[in-house]
Parts: C-alpha cells; sequence; structure tokens
C-alpha cells in the first residue's frame, strides 16, 4: 500500500507533505504536552523497528503472498508517537531499499499514520485495561481491520487525486475494485494478528497496550 | 564511474564502518558527491526532486534521466550496484505502466486481438516511468554517497525536530539487532517443525512471534535509556558543529537548484527548449 515516486501529480505530493508536517507537529507538541520524551524515545524507536521487522514477515496468501502492515497495532501501542514513527519508518524504507518513495513519503505517511492514529482512539475508547484477553484481542481486531480499511480508502483517494485527469473513469473505477478485492484478504488477515496480540499482550504485559 | 568495487551491503543495506555510502557502497575517497556538504545535498535533493515529480511533459523525460546520469558520473558508484538497486521497482509502478497504455486514452495507435494500445495512456505511461526512474536514481545516487546517520545529522542542522532524528537514529542502529533476533527466532521455530503455511493456527504462531519480539524489545529499551543517561544523553552538547560550508559546497547547490528550476521552467514552457 505504498504510492512510488513519479505517479503522483506535484500539488498532491505538496499537499501530502504540508499535511503529513502539520499531523508530526501536532503530535510532537502532544508527545512534549505529556512530559519530557527523553525517557520514551529510546522505547518508541526500538517498537518502530520492531515494527519494521514485523511487516517484513511473509504471509503464503495464494497466488505470490503479503506483508503484515500492522499500522493499527503501531497506533495501539504508540499512541501520539504512532505518526513520526510511521514517517521514518517510511522514509528509511524508501533510502534502504527503495519500497515506497521520497517524493510519495507525505502522502505515504498520512495513508498509514492518520489510521495509526484512529485506531488508537478506537482500541482505547471506554476500555477496561483489566478486560480479558479475549475481549482485548476482539478490540485489537476491529482497531487492526479498521485501520487498514481506512488506510486503503485513503490509498483510493490518493490515487485518484494523483493520476492525471484525462484518465478514463470507468477503467479507472475498474482498477480499484481490482485493488480493494485484492486488499481485503490481507484486512481480514491484518485484524486476526492484531486482535491476537492485543490478547496476547494483555496476557503477558498489558503494560504495553497503555502507550509508550 | 568506477566499474569495480567490493560491495560491503548488508541484508539491510546498512553503512559499513569505514565512511561507506547508506547501503554498504565503498567510494573513491575523491567522489565530488562524497566530499558535498551533506546540508546541501539534501537542500539540492529536494529541490531535483521536486523539479522531477513537476514534469507533465514526455518530452522533458531525457533531460529528467540526464540528472540522475550526470550524478553518476560525480558519485564514484559503480554501475552495476545502482542497476542492482532498481531490481525491486514497485508492484504499483509495474502494474500502472501494463494497466495504463491499454485503458486509457481516445486515440488507438495500435491493435493486438482484443487489446489496443492508446497514445494517451502511452504517454502517460512513459511519464509515470520516466519520473520514476528520475526520482529514484537521483535520490538513491545522494542518499549512497554519505552514510545514512550523516544524512539524518544533517537533516537535524537543517531543522528536523531533535525528538524525529533521535528516533529514526536509534531505530536505524537497533533495525539490524531486531533482525537477527527475528532470524534466531524463525529458526528455532523451524527446527520444531513449523512450516508458513496459510492456516488458522499459523497466523496466532506469527502473532505470538511478534509479541514475542515486541516484549523483548520493550525490556530492551529500559536498558538502553539507562545506558544512553550514563553516557550524557540530554546533556546540552557544546560540540562545535561537524558540518562546515566551503564556497564549492555553495557553488555546487546553486549549479543543482538552476538545473532544478530550468527543469520547472521548461515544464512550465516558460523556456522553449
Amino acid at each position: 500500500m505504498h504510492i512510488a515516486d513519479g505517479i503522483l501529480q506535484l500539488p498532491v505530493v505538496i499537499g501530502g507533505f504540508t499535511g503529513a508536517g502539520a499531523v508530526t507537529w501536532y503530535s510532537l507538541h502532544r508527545i512534549k504536552h505529556q512530559g519530557d520524551p527523553r525517557e520514551r524515545i529510546p522505547r518508541a524507536a526500538l517498537l518502530t523497528a520492531t515494527f519494521f521487522v514485523a511487516s517484513l514477515i511473509h504471509l503464503p496468501l495464494p497466488p505470490a503472498g503479503v506483508h503484515l502492515v500492522l499500522n493499527g497495532l503501531l497506533g495501539i501501542m504508540l499512541g501520539w508517537f504512532a505518526f513520526p514513527a510511521i514517517l521514518i519508518g517510511l522514509f528509511l524504507q524508501a533510502v534502504m531499499f527503495g519500497h515506497g518513495g521520497l517524493t510519495s513519503l507525505g502522502v505515504n505517511s498520512l495513508i498509514l499514520g492518520l489510521p495509526a492514529l484512529m485506531a488508537w482512539q478506537l482500541f482505547h475508547w471506554q476500555r477496561d485495561v483489566t478486560a480479558t484477553p479475549y475481549r482485548t484481542g476482539w478490540r485489537g481486531l476491529l482497531a487492526g481491520s479498521g485501520a487498514l480499511s481506512a488506510s486503503l480508502v485513503l490509498f483510493m483517494v490518493a490515487l485518484l487525486l494523483g493520476l492525471p485527469t484525462a484518465f478514463n473513469r470507468e477503467s479507472t473505477l475498474t482498477a480499484m475494485a481490482v485493488i480493494t478485492a485484492a486488499h481485503l484478504p490481507l484486512v481480514i488477515m491484518e485484524g486476526v494478528v492484531t486482535g491476537l496480540l492485543a490478547a496476547f499482550l494483555q496476557r503477558v504485559k498489558p503494560a504495553l497496550l497503555r502507550g509508550v | 564511474m568506477s566499474s569495480r568495487s567490493p560491495h560491503k551491503t548488508d541484508h539491510w543495506g546498512q553503512p559499513g564502518a569505514s565512511g561507506d555510502g547508506a547501503t554498504g557502497e565503498r567510494l573513491p575517497p575523491k567522489a565530488l558527491l562524497q566530499r558535498w556538504d551533506p546540508r546541501c545535498k539534501m537542500l539540492g535533493l529536494l529541490g531535483l526532486v521536486l523539479a522531477i515529480a513537476m514534469v507533465n511533459d514526455p518530452a522533458l523525460l531525457p533531460l529528467v534521466l540526464a540528472i540522475p546520469l550526470l550524478l553518476a558520473l560525480f558519485s564514484g558508484l559503480s554501475l552495476s550496484f545502482i542497476l542492482r538497486r532498481l531490481c525491486y521497482p514497485s508492484l504499483l509502478i509495474v502494474l500502472l505502466l501494463l494497466w495504463l497504455p491499454f485503458a486509457v486514452g481516445d486515440t488507438p495507435w495500435r491493435t493486438f486481438g482484443p487489446l489496443t494500445l492508446y497514445r494517451e495512456g502511452l504517454a502517460a505511461a512513459l511519464l509515470i516511468g520516466g519520473r520514476f526512474l528520475g526520482i529514484v536514481l537521483t535520490a538513491m545516487i545522494v542518499f549512497n554517497s554519505t552514510p545514512l546517520a550523516t544524512n539524518l545529522k544533517a537533516m537535524r542542522a537543517l531543522g528536523l525536530p531533535w525528538v524525529m532524528v533521535d528516533m529514526a537514529l536509534l531505530t536505524l542502529r537497533y533495525l539490524q539487532v531486531l533482525k537477527r533476533d527475528l532470524q534466531q527466532m524463525r529458526t528455532a521455530m523451524r527446527s520444531r517443525g513449523w512450516r508458513n503455511r496459510l492456516q488458522p493456527r499459523n497466523l496466532k504462531t506469527i502473532a505470538w512471534l511478534t509479541g514475542s519480539l515486541l516484549l523483548r524489545s520493550h525490556e530492551r529499551a529500559d536498558w538502553i535509556y539507562r545506558a544512553m543517561r550514563l553516557r550524557g544523553y540530554g546533556q546540552s552538547d557544546h560540540r562545535p558543529s561537524e558540518f562546515k560550508v566551503g564556497a564549492m559546497d555553495l557553488l555546487l547547490l546553486g549549479l543543482t537548484m538552476a538545473i532544478a528550476l530550468l527543469l520547472a521552467l521548461f515544464n512550465l514552457e516558460l523556456v522553449v527548449i
């Protein structure tokens, strides 16, 4: 779900960077508002690296296989650190592996980062921190699937805004439908894995689910 | 461009210990891009990639592709290294390039059985493919001429918030450690008979594997923070800046910005080729 360099038009690129800059600024403002961030930075960085590594785990889904995105779980665990973490992760992916892109970095971080913040709110909304792992798992499933579904919607919007206007509307909509259908199994798998992970963490280390 | 190079790139494409590029490419000591001040280099890169993203005329693509070619000549990176890095193009780009010529446009150009190739679609595919190559190659060459950690420090010097830079440097540092952890854990799982197949049970195993990785990282983070505090993390830094801008750095920045501006003017048809 990465938009590569060269696809988006310049106004969308600039809009993406402006939006990502604004969300990053607000996230950092909230992080500093919670006290000195120095103690939380190593934890946030290590969790960012862990998500980066975990997203490389290959799931054998025919015909080729998929990789987890885990932006919902990242939101649940990192809170306001989630957006900067996604921005950093995407930057490192673009620079180290050539995945995603530098000019599409702003748009890509909005596509994955905003749903991560949404998942954080959804997961912690009226949550009983002493709930059973089973109930926590269901919350995780909703947050994980919800975040990836929202990312998919934002991805489509960015593509529609970013592609040249001369594109045939009918064939574009067909392509969008194919992309959505191709991503649906991943949305389900992402939700299941996030739910299982939330239940696991609630059982062994509930403090990890309370944010950085 | 040098044709020979002992590639030291590891699985993560991380820099080696002896001042190699961001992905381990050992550079000749005199490469111009390597000597260019990283802050000026970051600004120059920004100007170039934005100018390339602006291009909407396929006639400008030779000029777009000439930019990374010119940079490659002064980077000291080998051609084989650059081409190897292009082996993994985005799936989205490949699909778009295959789909556009047959799905977009009103002017048929060629017909292959039930498929019709349209001029407009072909032009759009060329444009997207050309911009993709131009941006990816330019960024890759610029980033590989300096260690990634130095580039991050240069971004800090240009005003990127310290929270972001500290997080990025620590993330970069621990990626390799965690990759090794993951490999060890997967080897242990395989030695117990686990096979990566699409089964509900396997999803649970993958979730618990990720959970264990998160738990290890969380515990490790507390030790790291204490070690960092002991070494002075959080104290004000009175060391002089490691970057120095000379006349040559400014000249190169001016030249790069002039090329970016020229490309933008060509694109806006304010200058005719």
